[in-house]
């Protein structure tokens, strides 16, 4: 039902021709043509407005960390923002990696503790005050330093991953920062990709509490408008260091249903729109939407409960369920947007095990290997909690329903707890021996996996920070000595040696529900141009142009 | 009065005398035949009600279709061609009237028409306990609102305001986690959505009877409150509340629905009615005709019982 | 007049309080923490402790609910650490959205369903009667959010006659009541349904009373009698309709989710579903008070027009 103009109608062309007009003339909308708008005029000449549906529920806030999780720093983060280091988002040929950002290089000891940063001169944030190493403590002190005056709670709460293996941190002089880790540690750029830099200049006028309405960073675009629940607009930051941008704007606005992400820019008002119904996918090309899908860092894995039988122990069980599930039927019920899971990464990453086949579709096998694991069929019932909503979760209620079968067809009852995405986090956070969540054998969980290397521990060490026992009691002496050695080497390609040595166990022990990885589906009208989508959660806005009528 | 009463058929004079034990007597007689004229006239109110509806055709043959889908919902497991939880990826989203599949597949690639008599036993619970349920506590503690004013009438009414405004998602995820997934959950929490605006409908109509003549009329004549509320009052009420509870039982099952969308509500694989009508929303475009498969049966169910309890609610109106 | 007024006013506090007590006990026993939305999955013991102190979930329920209350009768509903704005802040947003969405829905289902319901009413049995029976069920029979998808992806994905959501008031008159029309379709459908069937079942039941015939006999014109039977039949149609307004005051989940209009309804889900308890406190609250508020102008409104009832209004 594509109409052949452009698909950007002007509400107030819309309008002039009146709601009576429109309504009684249907097609003849076309009379309404081209938008009129002077932003419009200009788009031909610049980069153009693009407008987005996100899939979270509202607009992640402009923090240093932003909410939403990975949504957030897609988003706004980044584009607010400048970080000491930047992943390189613009190809899609690699795994994206830390480059130099607002630190234009840096030093590692050789015991990999200290780590010196050289900050890019010249850089100025939105509100013209300069960047420096001052301001690179300030925001280090918000984060680490609970005597500081400007020590923000949530923000260091929510961001404390980012900053846990530093120790001290100092500014030699005015364009270099040393920091020590807790450790050795070659990954402390991959958790800085994270620590965003905000003006402290604006936090110093407006406090923590207020500064969502007024954040200022470094980014290639600037905060102009921010309406939370409804909308975010960025708008272009023509002194961004390494020169400004294409686009004039980003208009960002947030809606979790995916059929009125699929109106949405069905009818103009989006040009680009996260996941859409992957059934929508003939009808959106035939449209001539262009439609993006492409492997990156995000699977379906969910967690045996190890603190306890059936499966604590019991590896052929935890076998056999891999080869029950009928992964390429999974896949077919989401009509391809994403498709069967060899390992925890998927083939072509880094960590992914070179010698590890995984697990097919296998009924026999799996039927034997239970019998062998100590149960016959119709002897076990097992209860799987998972989410129903929260994007980044890809389609749990079909999945889950496919998984369901699937067990059924070895002779292996599932339960199904459909529960909130607070409450899957919260299981998370208490661990599957807590007495509110042991009766749970399974736990989805929807993994940014192998994004950054720094992922890893919760899920996969043993004991997580602060010596808690792993959330789902995965206890492998194997895998915690080649997590814990990866982070010690010098060279990524020890480093990644290690981490596959990691993935081979966790494979080979079956520890996880190796199912299914997503393929990030989204859709844009055809006037968005030079976007590549990158092996990441996160994109890069720089080369995107929208091009006018 | 151990003996069973028999009315005597001419009420001229219930006896009398000069003395005070015959007058006693006599005036308790007289009690006696006030008390059984009225419970004869409520008795018969309902016989009548009864034979009045059955020469309703439109409500017979309503009713005919709530017995019908009632029938074809126990009787599922013998009548449904397939299994209504497994199904082949392969057959996903076939359209209506596709050989074998007469209501097409769901998403799962399920048969249409057999998660439809399936469900109707899931949906018919989800659709006519709350409403009964509430239907009765409502008119309850409505009635009894209306006609005792003061203390007690102010608590209650005021009461059911605190119900109102009391967030029924909260309800549902308490409830789900107290009992579990399931639809046990949409139904206690939709019961108690339902409860105050029945209340309500039901204290107004009481309202409205209790002032007017003829309850003056019944209380003088020494009636007591409860048979007035039986024999006078409820029949007046129920007919407002017929109306409006009868278009609640449609409304249940969308509220089934709206809470499944929420990812509330029923568990999967479960075919719930409303679980599948929010489940196939992202075909709406793709396969129309099969997504509102599900939407047809539970409008289907609401035109049935209103249709019906319009008919009631007709038979009930003598005056008519 | 006042006195009851004030009486009634007065009689919301042990409401709210009941409201707010049963909220934040709920609130504490379902499972699901606030601070899952603020700490990172790897989160220590002590930082979780942290959070957990600085929300003040540490103190004990009774003190908790105290400190709450005190705050609140001052008239400081709290600071969401969640979103990051002060509760009233939140609720002023969401309220005027709300507002203009059940106003407009309550108008527009209201007078649709009297219409409605007095053609079928005084056609009792004919044609008109039938498609209005059919109509109104049909609209207490499907989804808003299936309705909502529907409209969206017809008038607005294929057809672009209207925008795709968003409460847009910024942008003019023009723009606001075009970001209106699917909304309030979609929204307003239950109460043009049951307003439809009341209005109908109450026309019907005065046209059978006796004083109709009295009226006719007594020569009154047609147009007189239909004006003394609507004044008769408006009680029931009054109460239902302040049922409906409340409702839709509490705001629609659904509707507002799907048409990006942000108020109460999303606000309230949201809250519940992240465990955001200050916020959802002041939601309810609000709902509640808009509930007390309505059901006394339903009961005064009712008194004015129809003498009997004013004795028993109380």
């Amino acid at each position: 039902m594509a109409l052949p103009f452009d698909r950007r109608i002007d509400r107030r062309a819309l309008l002039a021709g009146g709601l009576a007009t429109a309504a009684v003339a249907g097609v003849g909308l076309t009379a309404c043509g081209p938008t009129n708008s002077g932003s419009q005029s200009d788009a031909s000449a610049t980069g153009g407005t693009l407008s987005i549906a996100m899939s979270a529920a509202n607009i992640p806030f402009p923090s240093t960390p932003p909410n939403q999780g990975y949504e957030g720093y897609r988003f706004v983060g980044n584009n607010i923002y400048d970080a000491l280091t930047r992943l390189n988002l613009d190809q899609d040929k690699t795994l994206p990696v830390p480059h130099p950002s607002l630190a234009e290089k840096w030093d590692v000891s050789e015991d990999l503790k200290t780590w010196t940063f050289t900050l890019r001169k010249g850089v100025t944030f939105h509100d013209g005050t300069a960047f420096n190493a001052d301001a690179v403590i300030f925001q280090l002190d918000r984060l680490k330093n609970e005597k500081f005056k400007y020590f923000s709670e949530t923000d260091a709460a929510n961001g404390a991953t980012q900053v846990r293996y530093i120790d001290k941190y100092e500014a030699v002089d005015d364009s270099t920062v040393k920091i020590t880790c807790t450790q050795p540690y070659a990954w402390l750029h991959w958790d800085l990709l994270h620590v965003y830099m905000p003006s402290p200049a604006v936090i110093k006028k407006v406090g923590n509490d207020k500064y969502n309405a007024h954040a200022t960073g470094t980014g290639p675009f600037k905060m102009t408008k921010y309406v939370d629940g409804e909308t975010m607009e960025l708008t272009r930051y023509d002194k961004w260091w390494p020169g400004p941008v294409k686009l004039d704007k980003i208009v960002l606005y947030p809606q979790p249903e995916a059929a009125s992400r699929l109106s949405m820019l069905q009818s103009g008002q989006v040009n680009w729109a996260e996941v859409p119904t992957p059934d929508s996918i003939d009808q959106l090309k035939a449209d001539g939407d262009q439609i993006f899908m492409h492997k990156y860092p995000h699977g379906i894995m969910p967690r045996f409960n190890l603190f306890r039988k059936p499966f604590k122990g019991n590896t052929k069980l935890r076998q056999a369920l891999n080869y029950a599930l009928d992964r390429d039927g999974c896949a077919a019920l989401i009509n391809n947007v994403g498709y069967g899971a060899k390992q925890y990464v998927y083939e072509g990453h880094p960590d992914y095990a070179p010698n590890n086949p995984g697990y097919s579709y296998d009924v026999a096998k799996a039927k034997q290997l239970l019998s062998e694991s100590g149960y016959q069929p119709g002897e076990l019932t097992i209860t799987m909690g998972y989410t129903t909503g929260g994007s980044g979760n890809m389609f749990p209620d079909v999945m889950m329903q496919k998984l369901q079968a699937d067990f059924k067809a070895i002779g292996v009852a599932t339960k199904l707890v459909p529960m909130e995405w607070t409450v899957l986090i919260s299981i998370g956070l208490d661990g599957l021996n807590s007495d509110k969540w042991k009766n749970l054998d399974i736990l989805w969980a929807s993994p940014a996996a192998g994004m950054t290397p720094t992922g890893y521990n919760s899920t996969f060490m043993s004991k997580r920070p602060g010596g808690q026992a792993n959330a789902t009691g995965l206890d492998d002496p194997v895998i915690d000595k080649n997590l814990t050695l990866a982070p010690q080497q010098k060279e990524e390609k020890d480093q990644h040696a290690y981490l596959q040595k990691m993935m081979d166990q966790a494979v080979s022990q079956a520890y996880f529900l190796f199912w299914m990885h997503d393929l990030n589906l989204r859709v844009m009208s055809a006037d968005v141009k030079n976007f590549v989508e990158p092996q990441s959660w996160w994109v890069d806005f720089s080369k995107i142009t929208v091009s006018g009528s | 009065m151990t003996e069973t009463f028999v009315p005597p058929l001419l009420p001229k004079s219930f006896g009398g005398g000069v003395d005070p034990v015959s007058r006693a007597a006599a005036e308790r007689r007289k009690e006696e035949w006030n008390a059984a004229v009225e419970s004869v006239k409520a008795q018969s109110f309902w016989i009548e009600t009864g034979k009045r509806f059955l020469r309703n055709r439109t409500g017979v043959v309503a009713a005919a279709i709530v017995v019908a889908l009632a029938l074809s919902a126990i009787f599922a497991p013998l009548i449904s061609p397939y299994d209504p939880l497994i199904g082949q990826p392969v057959d996903r989203l076939k359209d209506i009237g596709t050989p074998g599949h007469i209501l097409g597949t769901d998403e799962q690639g399920r048969d249409m028409l057999s998660r439809i008599l399936f469900g109707g036993r899931l949906s018919l619970l989800a659709g006519f306990v709350p409403t009964v349920a509430a239907a009765v506590i409502g008119t309850l503690i409505g009635v009894i609102a209306g006609m005792v004013r003061g203390v007690v009438g102010t608590v209650l009414m005021r009461f059911m305001d605190m119900l109102y405004a009391f967030p029924a998602i909260l309800l549902a995820i308490a409830v789900g986690s107290a009992l579990g997934p399931g639809l046990t959950n949409t139904i206690i929490a939709v019961t108690i959505v339902y409860i105050p605006p029945v209340a309500r409908v039901a204290q107004s109509s009481t309202r409205r009877v209790v002032v007017q003549e003829f309850i003056e009329a019944a209380r003088l004549s020494g009636a007591s409150r409860a048979r007035i509320a039986w024999s006078q009052i409820l029949p007046n009420v129920l007919n407002d509340i017929i109306v409006y509870a009868s278009g609640l039982v449609g409304v249940a099952m969308i509220i089934a629905a709206s809470l499944s969308f929420l990812g509330l509500g029923s568990a999967p694989p479960a075919p719930e009615w409303g679980y599948m009508l929010n489940s196939l929303r992202g075909e709406l475009f793709t396969t129309p005709l099969v997504t509102i498969v599900p939407g047809f049966f539970i409008f289907l169910t609401s035109v049935a019982f209103n249709l019906a309890s319009d008919a009631l609610r007709e038979a009930m109106d003598s005056r008519l | 007049m006042l006195r009851l007024i004030i009486r009634r006013i007065l009689m919301a506090v042990p409401i709210l309080i009941g409201v707010s007590i049963i909220v934040f006990l709920l609130m504490s026993v379902v499972p699901g923490d606030p601070e899952a939305g603020l700490v990172p999955d790897d989160a220590t013991p002590a930082e979780r402790q942290a959070i957990r102190h600085q929300l003040g979930l540490d103190q004990p329920l009774p003190i908790r609910y105290f400190h709450w209350a005190v705050s609140a009768l001052h008239g400081d509903l709290g600071y969401s650490t969640l979103r990051r704005r002060e509760v009233s802040d939140l609720l002023q947003q969401a309220w005027g959205n709300t507002f203009v969405l059940a106003a407009v829905s309550a108008i527009f289902g209201i007078a649709l369903g009297l219409l409605l319901g007095y053609l079928a009413g005084t056609r009792r049995g004919k044609v008109v009667d039938r498609v209005v029976s059919i109509f109104s069920l049909g609209g207490l029979s499907i989804p808003s959010f299936f309705l909502a998808i529907l409209l969206l992806g017809v008038l607005s994905g294929q057809l672009r006659l209207f925008p795709s959501g968003g409460a847009t008031f910024d942008e003019g008159w023009g723009v606001a009541i075009q970001s209106l029309v699917l909304p309030v379709l979609s929204g307003a459908m239950i109460t043009m349904a049951i307003t439809a069937r009341v209005t109908r079942a109450a026309i019907v039941d005065v046209f059978s009373a006796d004083f109709v015939e009295t009226l006719r006999a007594k020569g009154l014109t047609e147009f007189g009698v239909r004006m003394h039977v609507l004044r008769n039949a408006i009680s029931p149609v009054l109460t239902t309709s302040g049922v409906q307004i409340g409702a839709l005051l509490g705001g629609s989940v659904l509707v507002e989710t799907i048409f990006r209009w942000p108020g109460m309804g999303l606000l309230l889900y949201t809250a519940i579903s992240t465990r955001d308890l200050e916020v959802v406190q002041g939601t309810t609250l609000v709902i509640a008070l808009t509930f007390v508020v309505i059901n006394l102008v339903v009961d005064l409104v009712q008194a004015a027009i129809d003498p009997r009832v004013r004795g028993a209004v109380s």
